[in-house]
């Protein structure tokens, strides 16, 4: 069973999305022990022993993940359908690189298809997300 | 690298714009309520629904565009463990009471429409065309049985080249029929069309291609059927009460009896209309099997399965003066129906209607003509015929500045509609315009003389750039019933709407559109919270489910604002009417001297006030004034007296690569009048993801199908080219707001504006680009490799 | 999309993998990250009886540089190629190469062992491999790139033979790679791969990415180079000793002129370095 079936079907989890057949449109994104992977290309089975994090997980409680916070305040969904991929793979990407250069987020970013935004608004996200993190990173340095 | 998006200065432009609205929400870019649940994974699209002791079903289509079916053997399907059901095209037949409907609007005169079963029976006429139904306790189980239906096809010859089709004695689309043809209709011009070309200066003779498209939703199509004493249906639809009323049809029941539940939708584009097979194969193999029954489509499915777009082919003349008067054009259109007309309905005449575009044309004559072919129907997608009719007009226009040696701007401003209402040449009105506004403010932000020395300059040194011109006119909101619904049997396409003021003071909005990404949990919260003089945070926008909201046409043709708004907008005026005499009831005065502004009812002569809070709560108490029942609600239904004419002007910046055929977008400047507008942000997303679809069909995206025997080439995103974000349009984004006098909100519609003419845009930019190579027409997807060809044959090798 | 049926079996050593392979017969099939394997059993183009996962086998997963030979365990993944800066320093072409396959995704689980057994022609580490005679380890033996790639998407690998690293020679000299595609995360449509050699500025090898059956060499190309050719002229002999077939993305002709421009490209680029 793909672990996209055992997330959605055996647990419930239907945050994760699925919309292609061939690992090209990214709906199904998740972390695996942190790494922004196709849940619709590894098997369940492959995943076991390992942290797997979905949208479901993304946020504390109430507050919102930066990345879902910034994809709200630019409109960077309209559907919705594409959207949690596209947060998890934003976030997994910022994780690694907190400061991008617009190639970074191209080249990071390849791997969601979102067909009602026409990224304009995903690529304001994201940035914004990155100016975010990076304001609060300053600012915990400054309290300490 | 970084990539320039709109200025701050052109977000203000465009909330400036907004600003013609009334009330505090209106016009404001308000942050969108539906975004909570989808951020968070929360949405729910159909196949996130289950239900207990659900099955799964798999359906098994045929490979080939056209074979008759000689047998089906379900046998080792049926005796794999957990499989329920395995049910062909005559255990299906049983069960259906009617057979998918030919939507009639728009296309009179129909030669012959092919009756379309959920499923083929002994003939298979599309690639794709469902041949059995497989269902199991489990979605793997139901794939490995699928495997195992053996179907002994015939393959017969397919049907599908356009113009091969359509000569007397061609092959057959379906083996019972005597030609291909669906329709052949002449809309005749008014005037001598021959003696405008003997007296033309120029005339240009054009085939201009619209290839076949993928709408491409990222969300697939997808079905949930629980049938017993009544049948609920969870289905991934623009237009829940449609697929109702056909599905019930089909299945025999009252449509009282059938509940459809359209949930968070995750795209459409025109392509979720149907009512498709699915919608009819589930809820039978439901009832078949006694459990309920959910299938959902792989994205292979969808590439071949759900409807295509575009596919039509036009052979234009036109004729203008040496000073660039227009004077004819004459029009024949093929029209690629596939094997079933679907939802193949009035969208491709529409492509002949608005062909005119922004234009004072004395004459246009033109022939349509539906082709059947062994192929998947094409149906409505976004712009569905707009796009068609901007990208041969403006096609034609440049065409024509060529002859002329004449500057494609020049051409563009000496025939402009400049006096409304104009009544085009097949007879719309279009209400309003201003398309001298929006040529102006697009050629100012893009710059186009500063371009055009650029240009020069940079082809001295061998590099190629271009400048491409789109100007529109479309029609939206769909539509007034007196030219929408096509005789006595047919139903017209107003919209509805429910409002209630619960006792609290808060607001339930029901409507009967259905959002799949527009936004209309905001936008119509924003319009009910002006004219309710509410907060916004107290109104709630239900959409998608035919037990609690009035019947309604649905989403598309641009129509959920200005006919679902007005809807919502004229229940609301209907609230306040009530309400007015509940409060010169509570004020002890006549009605004639209460007023309502901002949420208060104020007593003319004493300035007394009650809130509509305070008013809300008194209706639903004792004590009412005769004549004035409890409560607070109120439904309207709003049939719009024309249709409502967006228009606007797209221009496109590129450079080609002469050398690989590779276009770049070096820039996008989009220009539309959508009327006011409730939510500038909401507008400026759709303009957004509207110009990328049409740059993807004009750069990207079709569906190919071999030369040879008509086989669809290809299948997966591996090989239908949707863009990624490296593919992105960093469009601009600017407005001029002319408000339709159609409807009391003003507003036009704005969901397929930015698909309509960014085609044309581009293509007009490359013809630009290439000129001095010799380069007059290029068809789409302008692909490198067809670029380069056009660049190089015929090329000296020596100059390659 | 649903795969089929098959056993499961995680290897803890390569020499369990390799005992499992053999026990589960011929069309037992390995699993490394799975980005080639997984999409052709969702599309059930192929339908392995028992799948040996060798993707937690942690140990096959390094770069190492011995003197002149940079060795890559064949579980190393894109990502871990793409930002390993011992590789970057000996091999940068690899490195570079690695940054653009797939998408980010992909590039976080896919191996280059994987690619180099399901030796598509699209296969940029294949072509990389035969452009500078890598050598290709398995638990058998060791083949030369060259011997490696007998057809298309077929290599000599025994079905129960694992490749457990890729040799290539330290390669420090100036090199591109250019993949035309006609979107960044696509597979080439054409792939033309550069390696000068540091100490000699006539020495270059020009690989060829699905250009025919598998990737491929431009003998022809590189001898004009050394020769003293324009990058017109090597771009020339490219394009005409290429054999590419043709698809959706392009006939035969434009391909081959695709090949030229390609080449052209990199040979300047090359030669400004």
């Amino acid at each position: 069973m793909l672990l996209v079936h055992f997330l959605r079907d055996q647990l419930g989890m239907t945050g994760t999305h699925i919309g292609c057949d061939t690992s090209q449109c990214g709906a199904c994104t998740v972390w695996l022990d942190g790494d922004a992977v196709k849940s619709c290309t590894i098997f369940a089975v492959q995943a076991d022993g390992h942290k797997v994090t979905t949208i479901e997980g993304l946020s504390t409680g109430q507050k919102l993940h930066p990345m879902q916070q910034a994809f709200h305040d630019e409109h960077a969904l309209q559907c919705g359908y594409c959207t949690p991929g596209f947060i998890m793979s934003a976030a997994s990407l910022l994780k690694r690189i907190p400061h991008p250069t617009d190639e970074d987020l191209l080249h990071g970013l390849e791997g969601n298809i979102c067909r009602c935004t026409g990224y304009v608004n995903i690529l304001k996200a994201v940035r914004r997300a990155a100016e975010i993190a990076s304001n609060e990173t300053r600012d915990d340095e400054a309290e300490k | 690298m970084t990539i320039r998006l709109a200025t701050s200065e052109t977000q203000e432009a465009v909330r400036e714009a907004g600003r013609a609205s009334q009330g505090p929400y209106s016009g404001q870019s308000v942050p969108r309520v539906e975004d909570s649940r989808l951020i968070r994974g929360q949405g729910q699209y159909v196949d996130d629904f289950t239900t207990s002791n659900v099955a799964y079903a798999e359906i098994v289509r045929s490979p080939l565009p056209h074979a008759r079916i000689r047998g089906v053997d379900t046998s080792a399907a049926a005796a794999l463990p957990g499989v329920l059901g395995v049910f062909t095209g005559h255990d299906i037949v049983i069960e259906l009471h009617a057979l998918l409907p030919v939507i009639a609007a728009g296309v009179p005169n129909r030669r012959q429409t092919p009756p379309q079963y959920p499923i083929a029976i002994d003939e298979a006429v599309y690639e794709g065309e469902p041949v059995a139904v497989v269902v199991a306790d489990t979605r793997y189980g139901a794939a490995d049985a699928a495997e195992l239906v053996a179907v002994d096809y015939e393959p017969l010859p397919a049907v599908h080249d356009l113009d091969a089709a359509i000569v007397e004695g061609s092959g057959v689309t379906h083996a019972d029929a005597a030609d291909n043809i669906g329709w052949d209709v002449a809309l005749p011009g008014e005037g001598d069309v021959d003696a405008a070309f003997a007296g033309a200066a120029v005339t240009v003779t054009q085939r201009i291609v619209q290839q076949r498209v993928c709408a491409a939703s990222i969300e697939c199509r997808s079905v949930l059927a629980d049938y017993r004493d009544r049948l609920t249906v969870w289905n991934s639809s623009q237009m829940p009460h449609f697929n109702r009323m056909y599905v019930a049809e089909g299945l025999g029941l009252p449509e009282s009896k059938v509940r459809f539940i359209s949930p968070d939708v995750g795209g459409a584009f025109g392509s979720k209309m149907g009512p498709y097979a699915e919608d009819y194969l589930i809820p039978i193999a439901s009832k078949l099997v006694g459990r309920p029954v959910k299938w959902t489509e792989t994205r292979s499915e969808n590439l071949s399965s759900t409807s295509h777009g575009r596919g039509q082919v036009f052979d234009i003349e036109a004729a203008a003066a040496a000073d660039g008067t227009l004077l004819a054009m004459k029009i024949k259109q093929l029209v690629d129906i596939g094997a079933y007309f679907g939802r193949t309905g009035a969208n491709p005449i529409v492509s002949v209607q608005l062909s005119g575009g922004c234009y004072r044309w004395p004459i246009i004559e033109a022939r349509s003509i539906g082709v059947l072919t062994n192929k998947m129907w094409t149906g409505p997608y976004r712009g569905a015929g707009r796009p068609e009719a901007t990208h041969l007009v403006e096609r034609v226009m440049d065409l024509l500045a060529h002859e002329l040696h004449m500057d494609p701007v020049e051409i563009r401003r000496r025939n402009f509609i400049t006096r409304f209402p104009h009544v085009n040449n097949f007879g719309f009105t279009y209400d309003s315009g201003g398309y001298h506004g929006a040529l102006d403010r697009a050629l100012d932000a893009i710059d186009y003389t500063g371009f055009r020395q650029r240009q020069a300059d940079l082809r001295a040194r061998g590099r190629f750039l271009g400048i491409g011109v789109g100007c529109y006119v479309e029609i939206s909101g769909f539509g007034p019933s007196w030219q929408t619904a096509a005789d006595d049997h047919e139903i017209g396409l107003t919209e509805s709407a429910v409002v209630r003021m619960h006792p609290s003071g808060a607001v339930s909005v029901f409507a009967g559109t259905h959002s799949h990404g527009q936004g209309h949990a905001t936008s119509f919260a924003q319009i009910a919270a002006d004219a309710l003089g509410v907060a916004l945070a107290d109104v709630d926008v239900v959409e998608g489910d035919t037990s609690n909201t009035p019947f309604g046409h649905g989403t598309y043709g641009s129509r959920s604002t200005p006919v679902g708004g007005m809807a919502v907008y004229t229940a609301c005026q209907r609230i306040i009417e009530k309400g007015t005499a509940i409060a010169a009831h509570l004020l002890h005065t006549s009605i004639d001297d209460v007023s309502f502004k901002g949420g208060i009812f104020t007593d003319a002569a004493t300035g007394e006030r009650r809130s509509i809070k305070d008013v809300t709560l008194a209706s639903y108490n004792r004590g009412l004034p005769d004549g004035i029942e409890q409560g607070m609600e109120a439904t309207a239904f709003f049939d719009p007296p024309n249709f409502t004419w967006p228009f606007g002007t797209h221009i496109c910046e590129v450079e080609v690569d002469t050398h690989t055929g590779v276009t770049k977008i070096l820039r996008y400047v989009a220009v539309d009048d959508c009327g006011n507008i409730i939510n500038p942000m909401l507008v400026e997303g759709q303009i957004h993801g509207g110009v990328l679809q049409g740059v993807a069909q004009a750069l990207l995206e079709e569906v190919q199908y071999s030369e040879e025997d008509g086989q669809r080439l290809g299948g997966t995103f591996l090989d239908y080219l949707v863009p990624t974000i490296n593919e992105m349009v960093p469009t601009e984004v600017y407005h001029t707001v002319t408000p339709t006098p159609t409807n009391s909100l003003g507003v036009k519609g704005v969901g397929e504006a930015g698909t309509i003419a960014s085609s044309v845009a581009v293509i007009n930019a490359i013809c630009d680009a290439l000129e001095p190579l010799g380069v007059r027409h290029v068809e789409m997807p302008a692909s490198p490799q067809r670029l380069w060809h056009l660049i190089h044959d015929g090329m000296p090798a020596a100059l390659r | 999309m649903i795969p089929p049926q098959f056993e499961y079996y995680r290897a803890q050593s390569v020499d369990d993998a390799v005992s499992a392979l053999r026990a589960g017969g011929e069309d037992a099939k390995a699993l490394a990250g799975g980005m080639s394997l997984i999409p052709v059993l969702k599309m059930r183009m192929s339908s392995p009886p028992l799948l040996v996962d060798i993707g937690a086998l942690q140990s096959l997963n390094y770069v190492r540089v011995d003197s002149d030979q940079v060795c890559v365990g064949a579980l190393t993944r894109h990502r871990d190629l793409m930002s390993s800066a011992v590789l970057r320093d000996a091999l940068p072409l690899l490195a570079d190469t690695a940054y653009d396959v797939g998408d980010a995704q992909v590039r976080a689980r896919g191996t280059i062992g994987g690619v180099l057994a399901h030796a598509d022609s699209a296969g940029d580490y294949c072509m990389v491999s035969l452009l500078l005679d890598a050598h290709i380890v398995t638990t058998d033996r060791v083949i030369a790139a060259q011997d490696f790639f007998e057809g298309f998407m077929e290599t000599c690998l025994g079905s129960d033979e694992l490749i457990t690293e890729i040799r290539f020679p330290v390669s420090r000299g100036p090199h591109t790679y250019i993949k035309f595609r006609r979107r960044r995360s696509d597979w080439a449509v054409i792939g033309v791969g550069v390696q000068r050699s540091l100490d000699d500025a006539r020495a270059c090898r020009i690989g060829l990415t699905n250009a025919g059956f598998t990737v491929s060499r431009a003998p022809e190309a590189e001898e004009v180079y050394s020769a003293g050719g324009t990058a017109d002229d090597v771009a020339a002999a490219a394009a005409a000793h290429a054999s590419p077939l043709a698809d959706l993305a392009g006939d035969v002709e434009y391909k081959k002129a695709l090949i030229a421009e390609l080449t052209r490209r990199a040979i300047t680029e090359v030669g400004a370095q």
